[in-house]
């Protein structure tokens, strides 16, 4: 078996550390957030889809 | 293992039998946890991953090789406990985001005018312009979220078109900045532009306002382009440059995602598009083409209805773009993340906020008075106005049984809410669609694409060249501060020049 994409909603997080902002990050067409940092929220969407907004500007790579 | 930790197969897998260079593999991908991976037959059929909900047996389990394997599989979501609820788990998800959010994401419109007049166009643009009650009421309320510890602030710069007004743009994030340095938060921006007004004054400007990303529209070859997006006042051409533009752009390293609105008359021209993006060795640089779905949506565009591709349509026309794509070099993918966020149209504190202090909760609506949310300068909400918030708010998937049953939901979520409320207006005509990767076409060439990056090392070297940038990003920053800020007195001089000729004429 080989990795080709981690999982980027590691379900084994879940509970570990309380749900969505730990367990989560992102990877979009727009860009993603990186390193450790994780998604946190949505920004407005257009009908290109969903596009992502970083905990932290630093972690957020277009 | 216990009864009560056996596992079961996930419903959300989705197998592509690879058929060239490794006959007896599949690559296996979770739409719930957008998880890929390589793996051999033997394990895909004697694990049953094509049978959602199938309990694994714990004969298999003590068989020689399948510990790990399974453990592995259990990381990717592949497999799961047998209690595990995986779609209560994307509820928990889902209202998580939706209603507790702390970050602070808007859209603002400084202007509903535009100095294009595109044939698609889904917006009216009456004269409007942000007044400064509005700035300041706007720049009233985020100061108070921010106060009550919201931890982070995005704007997205709309319209019409926002470089008409330059200076409304510069004011406002000038004090966010402010904002963002005395609450210690995050503030960053992007801005959708038709790119016409760009220079590289501008350029300087706007990055030195955070804006780190343009959303910028070419429609194909130049003949074609200039044929959909013209000049308002004089039907001018406007392809060389935008094109020009967006080599500035990311030259000064702003992303630009380059969308390509798509329809049955120009989806034919899109490899002339691409050679020329070629020529200007964009594939090397900071920019994203991606394919727009033209949707005749609102009376403003209703006429277009008969050129829009089929959702099953756009989703095999875009299965060829992005492996010309690939080919082509570009990096960008739209590889699916999770989704459970929904669209902020359905987000609690989400809005776009038009010139005159108008919320709404979706783009396609921002020009149609009827549906608005809300006024920023309102004392007391409108009845009319919390009805068409609620539909936007109380909008639940999870109602939809098509949708409950299907196995790309994770990624998906109903696809656009707008065709699920009720638009009081009788302006909107959104017809109820999925996502493209409900079409197997699309999710599998995608697979295939990824698949071929992995085997190519690419994404090895994606991580070499991140830990570059992010080196040259430390750098840069400690010489940007010691650049002034005088860029902006001649930007602002110059868009006034051009934007009044064009708007003037």
């Amino acid at each position: 078996m080989n990795w080709i994409k981690y999982p980027l909603l590691p379900i084994a997080l879940f509970g570990t550390f309380g749900g969505l902002v730990l367990a989560a990050s992102c990877e979009t067409e727009h860009g993603r957030c990186v390193d450790n940092f994780v998604c946190v929220d949505t920004k407005f969407t257009n009908c290109s889809g969903e596009k992502f907004v970083c905990s932290d500007v630093k972690g957020c790579e277009y | 293992m216990s009864e009560r930790n056996r596992l079961k197969v996930s419903k959300y897998n989705h197998i592509l039998k690879l058929n060239c260079t490794r006959i007896n593999s599949s690559i296996v991908f979770n739409a719930l946890t957008c998880a890929l991976i390589e793996l051999n037959d033997i394990y895909v059929s004697s694990l049953h991953l094509t049978k959602p909900g199938n309990k694994l047996s714990k004969k298999i389990l003590n068989e020689k090789g399948y510990k790990d394997i399974v453990e592995q599989l259990t990381y990717g979501g592949f497999l799961l406990n047998q209690n595990f609820d995986e779609l209560s788990f994307l509820r928990y998800l889902s209202n998580s985001s939706r209603y507790s959010s702390k970050a602070i994401s808007l859209t603002i419109l400084p202007t509903l005018r535009c100095n294009f007049k595109c044939i698609y166009c889904y917006e009216d643009h009456p004269n409007q312009t942000m007044t400064p009650d509005v700035e300041e009421k706007l720049v009233e309320i985020i100061q108070k979220r921010l106060e009550s510890g919201s931890s982070s602030l995005f704007i997205e710069w709309y319209g019409g078109e926002p470089l008409l007004c330059l200076d409304i743009v510069e004011r406002l994030s000038k004090r966010f900045i402010a904002f963002s340095k005395k609450y210690n938060i995050p503030f960053s921006a992007g801005m959708v532009t038709n790119g016409y007004l760009l220079n590289r004054k501008v350029i300087n400007l706007l990055k030195e306002l955070n804006i780190k990303r343009f959303q910028i529209t070419l429609d194909g070859p130049p003949n074609v382009h200039n044929e959909r997006r013209k000049l308002y006042s004089n039907g001018r051409k406007t392809f060389d440059k935008i094109l020009e533009n967006i080599s500035l752009a990311s030259e000064e390293s702003i992303a630009v995602v380059l969308r390509i609105n798509a329809d049955k008359t120009n989806f034919n021209t899109l490899d002339e598009l691409l050679n020329i993006l070629n020529d200007y060795k964009f594939n090397e640089k900071n920019v994203s083409p991606y394919l727009g779905f033209v949707k005749a949506t609102t009376t403003a565009c209703r006429d277009r209805i008969e050129y829009c591709f089929s959702e099953e349509e756009f989703a095999m026309n875009n299965a060829d773009f992005i492996r010309k794509l690939f080919d082509y070099g570009f990096k960008n993918y739209s590889f699916p993340s999770p989704s459970y966020h929904l669209c902020g149209a359905v987000t609690d504190g989400v809005y776009a906020i038009s010139p005159n202090g108008d919320l709404f909760k979706c783009w396609e609506t921002v020009s149609i008075p009827e549906e608005r949310v809300g006024n920023i300068l309102d004392n007391k909400p409108r009845s009319e106005d919390q009805i068409n918030l609620l539909k936007w708010m109380t909008y639940d998937p999870f109602k939809i049984n098509k949708c409950k049953k299907c196995n790309i939901f994770p990624i998906c979520f109903g696809g656009c809410p707008s065709a699920s409320v009720k638009h009081i207006s009788g302006k909107i005509f959104r017809d109820v669609s999925c996502n493209t990767y409900k079409h197997n076409i699309y999710l599998n060439k995608m697979m295939e694409i990824v698949y071929s990056k992995y085997l190519r090392g690419d994404f090895k070297k994606e991580e070499e060249a991140k830990k570059e940038r992010l080196s040259k990003d430390i750098l840069n920053k400690e010489e940007s501060k010691d650049k002034s800020t005088a860029n902006s007195d001649n930007a602002q001089e110059d868009i006034k020049d051009k934007s009044s000729q064009d708007l003037e004429n």
